[in-house]
């Protein structure tokens, strides 16, 4: 890979584009360099996603956002170009749910809606590092299937150098699992609603709480340490005098003051305007993550385990788009007759008419290697009926929509920011490699600079 | 629906496509129409309410049912489907007012937990094929019983197209336990989220409420009240507590003893919210009219304390003890009192659901009616549960759930033949029995006379199963998903046997053969001849060359001719000069008799060789345990001194002694494990001697002598040496046994008596001899030398003054044992036939059929075949009317359990 650097630029001005960018996106890039200047992609097959392919297009990327796409662009003189002659050019794939990333995420406490992911996202971990390498560019990070209320999800980018480099979103979903941590489904959702029940009516009380004045509701129920708590979230208009509540209850109620944060968020969720992955471990949770968001007014995102597929026409009437389980093919014994059965898990979604993403298998956890790549699902959806589009969709537009991302990634599109893959050759193909990342408009990953994949491939060089 | 229909085809079709829509918008007009209505015609219609109807039909449309009646009061729509069941009956699906089907069914730790839902324990994706089969369509899911208040049931259906629809209420009744089971709650422990701190210290357990039914009933009274005086209580428990006593949710009350159920009653009137009560033991209290006249009073479901499989000892009750109703006392007293809408009963577990249509019946010692008893497990739960305007009565406007039995309820061998849930078939007993392993397929055939080897029976059946038969009489067992079949009138006979044929090879068999050579392998697949040939009712037929001496196979006239025995016989013959052909026969059979003994006498010597060796594996193990002893006390020994260095010096002469000997000793011991035949030395005695010391065994008392070698090693006993094998002598093996038989052609009454002196009298074999005429005039000799005759084709001829002679007839009246052969090969599908002539000029038809069937059967050494006998091969012949007459026809044959033949289908 070339990088024609066109020089006639005055160094005073790069210096100053440079400054731009790190004040304006809190942007601390490894490259600045690269990172400052116009990019452009030029001769490259261009699968926009939303639109048309465009053949021998060229991409030109200004401030990180994309400023042109098509066939006949001028490219500025100061422009960084990337000849991409025989290459093709996609948007970054998006990861809608992955509990990667994180150092130590939480798999004890049950419920725990006030823990962020933020504060545990390392942005050194292998997983940010597999990612560009393998053309992911933004990521939820999202706790895991273990526990029941898991805590915030965060979106990410997945290059930078500090966490806050990194955020796209910040508490972009709260996690709930209906997989029973201990003791039974019973138990597991009387608990959940016991949670959302309070959430619900914490929102009641602030409503009431709303028309009669602060002061004389503090003095009257001064004594009820419940009281206290829906007071606290009274006053969320300032988060100054909530601190001081807190700490004037501290002593009184210790075990509180954790809820009162997490029931901030329950109570987004239960308004609707915090989404909520809710994990459906077997069928039976789908059926009941159905009444769950009927009762509550959840905006969901369903991440979907192995055996969900029995209720693919319940999903179907959700009019939402699923996240499917790693494992995209299995097979299982039928109890009764004891035959084996394949299971296609796109194919029995696509009839069902149900819209779908992909995970990915921790890559640490997997046991084949094909789950942990987006390409491999794609092409496996492919294989069980998908079209070509709506699997490219699946990767990038798809989950972009799902996690509301799509104004901002996604696709091509003028205005977007520039997150993009560069492929040596045509997507899906056995022999093509990611070339290059590009996130924000810079330049993560190049395969040509990628010592661990060439130790890899010839492990003699060495 | 019609108005956009229009609107539609207005703005996009033609004018002619529009004339159309008019057309079928005045069709959409009519109710009903482009919803397919189903017309269920069954001889019988339970409704699940009230009296059965006989010869009704059972409309349904868009899976609710339209109408319900005779047949000759409903009105069937012309465009409706059809479905004709025959003789079966129509019953409700059932409802079951109480069962455990969660996902699990783990106990909560709290013992009141009012906010644990039972529906969030439904797995609508679960298998419930098996419930569906027993024909349960609706039932309560129950929060476990083992808590004093479990939490929350709810109604749901086991089958449907929409899993949330499936569920009839989501919460149905507050399920509160007052029995044992719920009296033992657990201490709870709430450990803190986060770090143990001073201010936050680790609490210890706690005791829960309920140890005691005093305890609880004061608790629940306590706990009651706060949640119905607090305005909104902020405790979980309490919420979902007072959320429910405000929506007056029925409490389900599981309550035996008379002071349990009087603490329910008591608790339900305080608190004014509706009653089940569940499992009393004792009535006393609800058998008061008054009782049953509250609003509150929901309904009482009993248990039938029945487990099909299982019995159990009842306690032998104490002296002035209060003896229990049984259950079908309790349930008549309880309708007595007017709860007879609002008494259902239950399965004692869930294991028993399955089994709840017989066990139900139980009911019926209490004097209840078959449909008093169907309506406690369908109308009663129904309206119990809530849900009795959509399911446990087949009425206009309920959900089609219903349930096709092959008879009415209740009765033995009454199945489930089909389950509908809105109005979709569930469950069809037709598609479960087509994935049964074919020669699994049970069938039961009925017919008028049997006849078996004891006798003939009358009305009765036979029960088939794979391949077998496996029941015989009156009242035979049925087995599972058994098809049967009614031939009326019928006569069913045992296969029959036909001792000569050229069937089975595509073709007769003329070349020359010898005794080893096995005709079983020779057998053609699919033969068209043999699909002929056993029309007849002839089932096993026995194949030999034409050119004897020649070996005889038996086999079944299957599609895939099966032997049954190879050889079954020996075939020889004597004709031409006799003189010749007595010395040639003569030496044929010494050599035949010498080669047997031989072999015989090899196998009394090789059994009596078995046994020494038996023998000698006791007394050899024995003997290397204590060698093995021995050597490990030696090795023990040797070990030591390294250990102790200081006593080395000192006992160093005496070990080296011993050393010498130890190295004696193992090499010989290698030697033994190679050579398990040779010998013990005496140079093992050393370790011997020690090894007697060591072991403290009784057996080796006698050797516990010092330095007396006496543990011997035992001789293994030699193997006879085996005499010298031949292929084509083989055979003679078993004839000289007796395990086969001689079959001897004859052509002249002299052939007849050397054949009875040489394979009779000389060589003692079993024999048969293949005549008409001849044999029959020896009939005398052949009857005192036991020997069997096999005649046929022709059974009836002339003597020298042309009188008619009937051979077997003759044969019979002599007491001589007889078989028929046909000599054919499709031809032997008219022996009956022929021998129907024999039976017309005198021979008893039962001596006749003997000769068909068991007698020859038995001669030949063909135990599987020739009788209808529980155990034998169900090869049966189905027959118009009695056997052997000429205007009886054959309807059926069975081989194997298979149809082979069927009159009808040709």
């Amino acid at each position: 890979m070339k990088l024609n650097h066109s020089r006639n630029v005055m160094f005073a001005w790069v210096a100053l584009c440079c400054l731009d960018l790190v004040a304006a996106l809190g942007w601390s890039g490894a490259k600045p360099a690269v990172a400052a200047g116009p990019l452009a992609i030029q001769g490259a097959t261009i699968i926009t996603v939303s639109g048309e392919t465009i053949e021998n297009g060229t991409v030109l990327i200004r401030d990180g956002i994309i400023e042109a796409v098509g066939t006949e662009i001028d490219i500025p003189g100061e422009a960084l170009v990337i000849d991409g002659t025989g290459k093709v050019v996609m948007p970054g794939f998006i990861d809608a749910h992955n509990a990667a990333g994180m150092s130590q995420a939480n798999e004890q406490a049950a419920v725990v809606p006030f823990l962020s992911v933020v504060d545990s996202i390392d942005p050194v971990a292998s997983y940010f590092e597999e990612c560009r390498r393998n053309g992911i560019t933004s990521a939820a990070v999202v706790p895991g299937n273990s526990t029941l209320i898991g805590g915030k999800a965060a979106i990410v980018k997945t290059a930078g150098k500090y966490v806050n480099d990194m955020i796209v979103r910040r508490d972009s979903a709260l996690k709930l699992s209906l997989r029973p941590t201990s003791g039974s489904r019973m138990s597991q959702m009387s608990l959940l609603r016991k949670e959302l029940d309070a959430a619900k009516k914490a929102l009641e009380a602030k409503d009431e709480d709303g028309k009669a004045s602060k002061e004389e509701d503090a003095s009257k129920k001064a004594e009820s340490e419940d009281e206290k708590k829906d007071d606290a979230e009274g006053d969320e208009s300032g988060d100054e005098e909530k601190g001081e509540g807190d700490k004037d209850k501290e002593s009184a109620d210790d075990a509180g003051k954790g809820e009162d944060i997490g029931l901030e968020a329950m109570k987004l969720a239960v308004q609707g305007k915090m989404p909520v992955y809710i994990y459906c471990e077997v069928a039976m949770d789908v059926t009941a993550a159905v009444k769950l968001v009927d009762d509550y007014g959840l905006k969901p995102i369903y991440v979907l385990g192995q055996e969900c597929y029995q209720a693919a026409k319940l999903l179907a009437k959700q009019e939402r788009t699923v996240i499917l389980d790693p494992t995209l093919v299995y097979w299982k014994t039928n109890p009764r007759t004891r035959e084996d059965e394949k299971v296609e898990l796109p194919a029995i979604y696509r009839e069902a008419g149900v819209p779908f993403v992909f995970q990915i298998s921790d890559s640490d956890r997997r046991t084949t290697l094909g789950t942990s790549y987006f390409w491999y699902q794609a092409a496996t959806a492919i294989k069980f009926g998908l079209t070509q589009d709506a699997a490219f969709a699946a990767l990038t537009l798809e989950p972009a929509k799902l996690l509301a991302l799509d104004d901002r990634v996604g696709s091509i599109e003028v205005g977007k920011e520039a997150d993009l893959v560069v492929l040596t050759g045509q997507p899906l193909d056995i022999a093509t490699w990611v070339d290059m990342t590009i996130v924000g408009g810079e330049v993560v990953y190049e395969r040509d600079e990628d010592e661990k994949l060439k130790r890899l491939l010839s492990p003699e060089a060495e | 629906m019609s108005v956009t229909a229009e609107s539609k085809t207005l703005s996009h079709r033609g004018i002619s496509d529009w004339l159309a829509a008019l057309l079928l918008c005045a069709v959409l007009a009519t109710p009903g129409f482009g919803q397919t209505v189903d017309a269920y015609f069954a001889s019988a219609i339970w409704t699940g309410d009230g009296e059965p109807i006989q010869d009704g039909v059972l409309l349904v449309r868009e899976g609710v049912i339209v109408a319900v009646g005779r047949q000759d009061q409903i009105e069937i729509p012309p465009r409706a489907n059809r479905h004709d069941l025959g003789s079966a009956t129509l019953i409700p699906g059932l409802v079951i007012a109480q069962t455990n089907i969660v996902e699990s069914t783990r106990a909560e730790d709290y013992a009141i937990s009012p906010e644990v839902r039972a529906v969030d324990g439904f797995d609508p994706f679960g298998d419930y094929q098996s419930l569906l089969a027993a024909g349960i369509t609706t039932v309560q899911v129950s929060p476990g019983g083992n808590r004093l208040m479990s939490g929350v049931g709810a109604v749901v259906k086991l089958a449907g197209e929409d899993p949330t629809k499936q569920i009839l209420a989501e919460v149905e009744s507050l399920r509160i336990t007052l029995t044992r089971e719920g009296l033992s709650p657990p201490t709870v422990y709430e450990p803190p989220v986060g770090a143990v701190s001073v201010e936050r210290p680790v609490e210890p357990t706690k005791p829960q409420l309920g140890t005691s039914l005093a305890q609880a009933i004061v608790g629940l009274e306590a706990l009651l009240a706060e949640a119905t005086e607090a305005d909104s209580p902020d405790d979980i428990r309490l919420q979902s507590l007072a959320q429910i006593i405000k929506a007056k949710l029925v409490s389900r009350w599981t309550a035996g003893s008379n002071a349990e159920v009087r603490a329910a009653l008591h608790l339900a009137q305080q608190f004014n919210i509706p009653w089940i009560v569940v499992d009393p033991l004792e009535v006393d209290l609800l058998v008061a009219k008054k009782v049953w006249e509250s609003e509150l009073a929901r309904g009482v479901i009993l248990n039938p304390e029945l487990r099909p499989g299982r019995i159990a000892n009842p306690i032998v009750p104490r002296e002035g003890a209060k003896v229990e109703m049984p259950v079908w006392k309790r349930a008549r007293s309880l309708i007595d009192a007017g709860a007879a809408d609002r008494m259902a009963l239950r399965a004692s577990t869930d294991e028993d659901l399955k089994t709840l249509l017989f066990t139900a019946s139980v009911l019926g010692r209490g004097g209840l009616t078959p449909a008093e008893i169907l309506r406690t497990i369908t109308s009663s739960p129904a309206r119990i549960l809530g849900v009795a305007n959509r399911v446990g009565s087949l009425k206009p406007d309920a959900d089609a759930d219903f349930v096709v039995l092959s008879g009415a309820p209740f009765e033995p061998g009454t199945k489930v033949l089909a389950t509908f849930t809105d109005g979709r078939s569930v469950f069809d007993i037709k598609s479960k029995n087509e994935s049964d392993v074919k020669n699994e397929q049970a069938t039961v055939i009925h017919a008028a006379k049997i006849y078996t080897a004891d006798g003939v029976l009358e009305t009765s059946s036979v029960a088939v199963v794979g391949g077998k038969i496996a029941g015989l009489g009156t009242d035979v067992s049925l087995p599972q998903g058994a098809k049967v079949r009614d031939f009326g009138n019928a006569v069913i006979i045992p296969g029959m046997i036909d001792c000569s044929t050229s069937l089975g090879l595509g073709g007769s068999l003329s070349e020359t053969t010898t005794f080893s050579t096995k005709l079983g392998p020779l057998l053609a697949r699919d033969d068209d001849q043999v699909a002929l040939g056993r029309q007849g009712g002839v089932t096993t037929a026995l194949l030999s060359s034409t050119r004897l001496p020649s070996p005889v196979l038996a086999f079944k006239l299957t599609d895939s001719p099966r032997p049954l025995k190879d050889p079954v016989a020996l075939r020889f013959e004597i004709k031409g000069n006799l003189t010749a052909t007595e010395s040639s026969l003569e030496r044929t059979l010494k050599t035949g008799k010498a080669y047997a003994d031989s072999w015989n006498k090899y196998d009394a010597e090789y059994a009596e060789y078995k046994k020494q060796l038996a023998k000698y594996e006791v007394e050899k193990a024995q003997y290397d345990a204590a060698m093995k002893a021995a050597a490990d006390k030696k090795a023990a020994e040797a070990k030591k001194p390294e250990a102790e260095k200081k006593e080395q010096e000192t006992a160093k002469e005496k070990e080296k002694d011993e050393n010498e000997k130890k190295d004696v000793s193992e090499s010989d011991k290698e030697a033994d494990k190679t050579e398990p035949g040779k010998p013990a030395t005496e140079k093992a005695s050393g370790d011997k001697t020690e090894a007697a010391k060591t072991e403290a065994k009784p057996d080796d008392k006698d050797t516990n002598k010092p330095d007396q070698p006496k543990l011997v090693e035992p001789k293994k006993p030699t193997e006879p040496n085996k005499p010298s094998s031949s292929s084509s002598l083989e055979a003679y093996r078993d004839l000289f046994a007796k395990k086969i038989v001689a079959m001897v052609d004859v052509s002249d009454v002299k052939a007849v008596d050397l054949a009875v002196k040489l394979f009779r009298k000389d060589f003692g074999l079993k024999t048969a001899i293949v005549a008409g005429e001849a044999a029959a005039r020896r009939a005398k000799l052949l009857a005192e030398n036991e020997v069997f005759v096999v005649v046929g084709p022709a059974l009836v001829g002339t003597d020298d003054e042309g009188e008619l002679v009937n051979y077997a007839a003759e044969l019979s009246i002599a007491r001589v044992p007889i078989g028929f052969q046909s000599n054919a090969s499709t031809g032997v599908s008219e022996l009956p036939a022929a021998i129907s002539y024999a039976v017309y000029e005198g021979l008893g038809s039962s001596d006749a059929l003997q000769g068909l069937t068991a007698g020859t059967a038995k001669f030949l050494g063909l135990e599987s075949v020739g009788a209808i006998e529980v155990g034998k091969d169900a090869d049966l012949v189905v027959l118009s009317g009695s056997p052997l007459l000429l205007s009886t026809e054959v309807l059926a044959v069975m081989i194997d359990g298979e149809w082979v033949y069927e009159k009808e289908s040709n």
